[in-house]
C-alpha cells in the first residue's frame, strides 16, 4: 500500500487569481520563495532534527553502543529499527497506553500526525498523550519533528500556542503490526431501545469519485503549484465534472469543499501519483484497479482518520477537528454491536475527555450582503455531526438513525467501521448480482449501485467514462474511453463479453461494432506526451546508429525525421556509443537561444542552447535561407512576407509573434519584422496607408546660430519641419513664397538655388 | 599498439518532448489546418511528426478527439 507523507496532505483548494494560473508561458515557480516547499517529513528527516544528545539516549535505551561518534547517529538508529524482526519484539513489550498511540498511527496508515491531533485522539480515549507517547518517542519508534532543542526544552504538555507545527513521525516498521482498542473505562450512555429510520450507505460514493477523479486525471495531467495547490484551469476542469462535483444523493451532511477531500484523499491512498520531478499529477496506472479495488473502501477510510483529506500547512494542526474522528469511532466500539448512541450523549461524553473543536474561522466573504452563518452552540457536536454524518456515513463507518421519542441523530459503528479500526472481521459482501447493467444503443450505460462494489468500479472505470453519480450511475461509451481500455491492457473482445455478461439485455449491435471501429482506428495517431527524442548532427550518423543499434527487449528506435530517433525507453539507448554533446527537458521553460541578424530579419538559432521547438517553431513565420547547407550547425533562418502570410493563414498573430521574440530572442520585434507584419496585416488592424513620397526644400543657413533664430522665432517656426543639422533645415512648404515673405520681414534675403 | 576506439557520435537528447506521430503525412497536413488545433501544435519535426506545447494536452486530445480521431495516448 503506498505510504502517506506530509505532501499527501497538499492543498487542492483554488488557486488564487493572482497566482499564475493560466499563463502556460509562466513558470509556475517565478516569484515564490523556496520556502513554500514543503517540508520533507519521513522518519529519517525527522530523525535528522534530532540532536546527538537525544539520539544518543535512544540507541542507550535500545541496547545499541554507537561508541564515540557524533555524527551518522540518526543514520546507526534508523539502520538499526529497520532490521527486520527489530520492532516488532518492542512493539509487543509495550504498555497498552503506548500501544494505542503506535496503534492511531497504523490503523489510520498515516506514519506523520500533527501534534495535537494526535494528543486529542488520545485524551479523547481517555488516555494521557504523555504517557502514551513518553516510550515510543524513548524507543525511536516515534520522532517528533522538529526534535526538542535540548533536554530541557520539553515536549509536553502538547498545548495549541506551545507546539505549533509540531509531528510526530513514526517508524514504517511501527506501522505494521499496532491495534487499536476501545477506551479505558465506561463508554457513553447507549440507548434503552433501538434507533428508528435507520440509514447505512453503501460506502461506494468515495469510490466512484475517486474513479471519476482517476479518469479525469488519465485524460489529462493535474499540475500542481510549488505550494501544493492546483493550477486554476485544472481546479475548474475539476469544479465542472459532473460526476466528480455533481451532488452527492445520499448525504447526511454536505462536505465542505468535496473536491478538495476526493483530491487529497485519491493522493493519499496512491490513486493519483506527484511525479517525481515535475510538477504533474497524474492518475495511477490501471493496475491499481486489480491490485488495490478491492480494499479501497477500507484504504480510503483508514486515510481519512488520519487526515488525509486535508491540506495542512507546515506549521497547520487542525487538533480536536482531527482527533475527534478516531476518538469518537473508538467510543462508538467500546458500546455493544447493537447499541446506538445518541449524537448529543457522544458529544458530551468526549467533551469531557477532550478539547472542543474550534468553530471555523468566519472567511472574508466577497459577496456583499451575504450574512456570515452564526457559530455554533455546541462546538464538539457541530463538529460531530460534520464527521460522523459526512464523510464516516460516506465511507459506510457508522449507521445513522433517529433516537426514541426525541427524534435526535443517533449512531451505531458499522461492521465497517469496526473492521477499519481493527475491531472486527471483515463486513460481509453485498449480495452479488449478475446483471446490473443496462447498456443503451446510444453509448449509455445505466448500473445500478446494488450490483457494483469497488472491484466492478475500477472495471467499468478502464473504458467507460463516468457521467452521473447518484442513486443509478451513467457511464458512456465512446472511442475515448475504449481507447483507454486498451491502453489499460483490455482487448475489445474482453470489453464487449464484460458488458455482455453484466448487461441485462443482450449488447445493441450498434454498440459491439462502435467498439471494434474504434479499437480499429486507434493506430492512425499516437500522441506521446513526454517522449525522447535523439538529435544527431546528420542523417548519415543516423543511419549508423541505426544499423549498430544493439537488440534487446525494448522497442527498438523509430525515426521521426531525417537526423531524429524516438526512444520509447531511454535505459535502451547504447550511451557508451555517443558522446552527448546536450542534453533538454522541454518541461522546463523554453531558453533564449535565437539571435537576429544586423538586417533584422535574419534569425540563427544557437545550436548549442536550441531545442527541436526552435526550428519548428521559426519554420512557422521564416524560411530556411536557401544558401544553408543542409549539415550546417548554425541555420539561417529568414523573414519575409511571404513567410508571415502563411504564419496568420496557420493562425499566428502580431502578439503571438512578438511573445515568441521576447522567448526565443531575448528582445523586442525588429523594426524591419514589424514592418512586414504590418505589411500582411498580421495584427488585423488592417493593411498600412500608402507611403508618400515628394522633394523636400532645403534651407541653408550661414551659421547655426542664426538657424537657432529663426527656430525659434514666431514668424519663422511654424514654416520650419525637421532640422538636419546645425545649418540645415527643411522648408514646410515645397512653395517658397511665405518663408520668403517672413524673412524679407525680419530683413534677411533668401535666395532660391 | 594500443586499440583503436572509433569515435563517439555526438548527439543531442531531447526529453520530455510532446508530439503526434502519425503514418500518413496527410493527416498531418488536415492536423494543420484546422486552427483550433494548428495554435496548440508549435511546429513540424518531419512529415509524419508534429511537436506539441506540452501545456495544451487536454485541449490537444479533446480537440483530436473532435475531429474523429482516437488517438493513441503514450505517456
Amino acid at each position: 500500500m503506498p505510504p502517506a507523507s506530509c505532501d499527501d496532505m497538499a492543498m487542492t483548494d483554488p488557486t488564487p487569481d493572482d497566482l499564475p494560473a493560466d499563463d502556460p508561458d509562466l513558470d509556475p515557480g517565478e516569484g515564490e520563495g523556496d520556502g513554500a516547499s514543503p517540508l520533507p517529513c519521513s522518519y529519517r528527516s525527522a530523525l535528522a532534527t534530532a540532536g546527538p544528545w537525544r539520539l544518543r539516549a535512544i540507541l542507550k535505551e535500545l541496547g545499541v553502543d554507537p561508541g564515540r561518534r557524533s555524527l551518522g547517529l540518526d543514520e546507526l538508529l534508523a539502520d538499526h529499527l529497520d532490521d527486520p524482526g527489530t520492532v516488532g519484539p518492542i512493539l509487543n513489550a509495550l504498555a497498552p497506553e503506548a500501544s494505542q498511540a503506535i496503534g492511531l498511527f497504523a490503523r489510520t496508515e498515516t506514519p506523520s500526525w500533527p501534534g495535537i491531533a494526535l494528543a486529542e485522539a488520545l485524551l479523547g480515549s481517555g488516555i494521557d498523550p504523555a504517557r502514551a507517547l513518553d516510550r515510543p518517542l524513548a524507543l525511536g519508534l516515534i520522532a517528533p519533528m522538529p526534535a526538542p532543542d535540548g533536554p530541557d526544552d520539553l515536549l509536553f504538555p502538547l498545548e495549541r500556542g506551545r507546539v505549533a507545527g509540531l509531528r510526530f513521525v513514526a517508524h514504517p516498521a511501527a506501522l505494521e503490526s499496532a491495534r487499536l482498542r476501545p477506551p479505558i473505562g465506561e463508554g457513553p450512555v447507549t440507548l434503552r431501545e433501538p434507533a428508528r429510520l435507520v440509514r447505512e450507505s453503501d460506502g461506494l460514493e468515495p469510490v466512484l469519485r475517486l474513479a471519476a477523479l482517476w479518469q479525469l486525471a488519465d485524460a489529462a495531467p493535474l499540475k500542481r503549484t510549488r505550494q501544493g495547490d492546483l493550477y486554476k484551469r485544472d481546479r475548474q476542469r475539476l469544479d465542472e465534472d459532473p460526476a466528480l462535483a455533481g451532488p452527492i444523493s445520499d448525504v447526511l451532511r454536505p462536505l465542505v469543499d468535496p473536491v478538495s477531500c476526493w483530491v487529497n484523499l485519491a493522493r493519499s491512498v496512491g490513486l493519483l501519483l506527484d511525479e517525481p520531478d515535475s510538477d504533474r499529477i497524474v492518475s495511477a496506472s490501471p493496475e491499481f484497479w486489480g491490485e488495490h479495488g478491492v480494499h479501497l473502501p477500507q484504504m480510503i477510510a483508514s486515510r481519512w482518520l488520519g487526515g488525509g483529506d486535508l491540506r495542512l500547512g507546515p506549521s497547520e494542526d487542525p487538533g480536536p477537528s482531527l482527533g475527534l474522528r478516531v476518538a469518537s469511532l473508538l467510543s462508538l466500539a467500546s458500546a455493544g454491536e447493537d447499541d446506538w448512541l445518541r449524537l448529543d450523549d457522544l458529544s458530551s461524553w468526549l467533551g469531557a475527555r477532550m478539547h472542543a473543536p474550534a468553530p471555523p474561522e468566519p472567511k472574508p466573504d466577497r459577496r456583499r450582503g451575504r450574512a456570515e452563518p452564526p457559530p455554533p452552540e455546541d462546538p464538539m457536536l457541530d463538529a460531530l455531526l460534520d464527521a460522523l454524518l459526512g464523510p464516516a456515513y460516506l465511507l459506510g463507518l457508522v449507521r445513522v438513525g433517529e433516537a426514541g421519542p426525541s427524534g435526535r441523530p443517533a449512531v451505531q459503528l458499522s461492521p465497517r467501521g469496526r473492521y477499519v479500526l481493527g475491531l472486527g472481521p471483515p463486513p460481509p459482501p453485498p449480495p452479488r448480482i449478475e446483471q446490473f447493467l443496462f447498456v443503451q444503443p446510444n453509448f449509455e450505460i445505466v448500473a445500478y449501485r446494488q450490483g457494483m462494489n469497488p472491484a466492478l468500479i475500477g472495471r467499468l472505470s478502464r473504458f467507460a467514462r463516468w457521467e452521473q453519480l447518484g442513486s443509478a450511475l451513467t457511464l458512456r461509451l465512446n472511442s475515448d474511453s475504449i481507447d483507454r481500455g486498451l491502453a489499460s491492457g483490455l482487448s475489445a473482445g474482453e470489453i464487449r463479453d464484460w458488458l455482455g455478461k453484466h448487461a441485462v439485455r443482450p449488447l445493441p449491435d450498434g454498440v459491439s461494432g462502435a467498439i471494434d471501429t474504434w479499437a480499429g482506428r486507434r493506430d492512425r495517431l499516437t500522441y506521446f506526451s513526454s517522449a525522447t527524442l535523439i538529435e544527431f548532427g546528420s542523417p548519415s550518423e543516423l543511419e549508423e546508429a541505426l544499423v549498430d543499434w544493439p537488440e534487446g527487449t525494448a522497442a527498438p528506435p523509430v525515426r521521426v525525421a531525417d537526423r531524429v530517433l524516438l526512444v520509447e525507453d531511454e535505459g535502451a539507448i547504447p550511451f557508451r556509443r555517443f558522446r552527448l554533446a546536450g542534453a533538454r527537458d522541454y518541461r522546463r521553460p523554453p531558453e533564449s537561444c535565437v539571435e537576429v541578424g544586423p538586417d533584422g530579419v535574419s534569425l540563427t538559432a544557437d545550436p548549442a542552447r536550441g531545442d527541436l521547438f526552435v526550428e519548428a517553431e521559426l519554420s512557422r513565420f521564416a524560411d530556411l535561407d536557401p544558401e544553408t547547407s543542409a549539415d550546417a550547425l548554425r541555420r539561417r533562418y529568414v523573414v519575409s512576407t511571404e513567410s508571415l502570410r502563411r504564419a496568420s493563414s496557420e493562425g499566428m498573430t502580431a502578439a503571438s509573434l512578438s511573445q515568441w521574440y521576447a522567448h526565443r530572442t531575448g528582445g523586442k520585434l525588429p523594426p524591419a519584422v514589424r514592418l512586414l507584419s504590418r505589411l500582411v496585416d498580421l495584427d488585423g488592424d488592417g493593411p498600412p496607408p500608402p507611403l508618400r513620397a515628394d522633394r523636400p526644400l532645403l534651407l541653408r543657413a550661414p551659421s547655426a546660430e542664426i538657424l537657432d533664430g529663426l527656430f525659434q522665432h514666431p514668424d519663422t517656426r511654424p514654416l520650419l519641419g525637421d532640422r538636419l543639422g546645425p545649418t540645415a533645415a527643411i522648408v514646410r512648404s515645397v512653395d517658397p513664397t511665405a518663408l520668403r515673405e517672413a524673412l524679407r520681414r525680419l530683413g534677411v534675403p533668401l535666395e532660391l538655388a | 599498439m594500443p586499440p583503436t576506439h572509433a569515435p563517439r557520435t555526438p548527439i543531442k537528447l531531447h526529453r520530455n518532448v510532446a508530439l503526434i506521430r502519425t503514418e500518413d503525412p496527410l493527416v498531418v497536413e488536415e492536423l494543420m489546418a484546422r486552427k483550433p488545433l494548428a495554435r496548440l501544435i508549435a511546429g513540424r519535426l518531419s512529415e509524419t511528426v508534429l511537436l506539441v506545447r506540452p501545456d495544451d494536452e487536454a485541449a490537444l486530445l479533446e480537440e483530436l478527439r473532435r475531429m474523429g480521431h482516437a488517438p493513441r495516448v503514450v505517456r
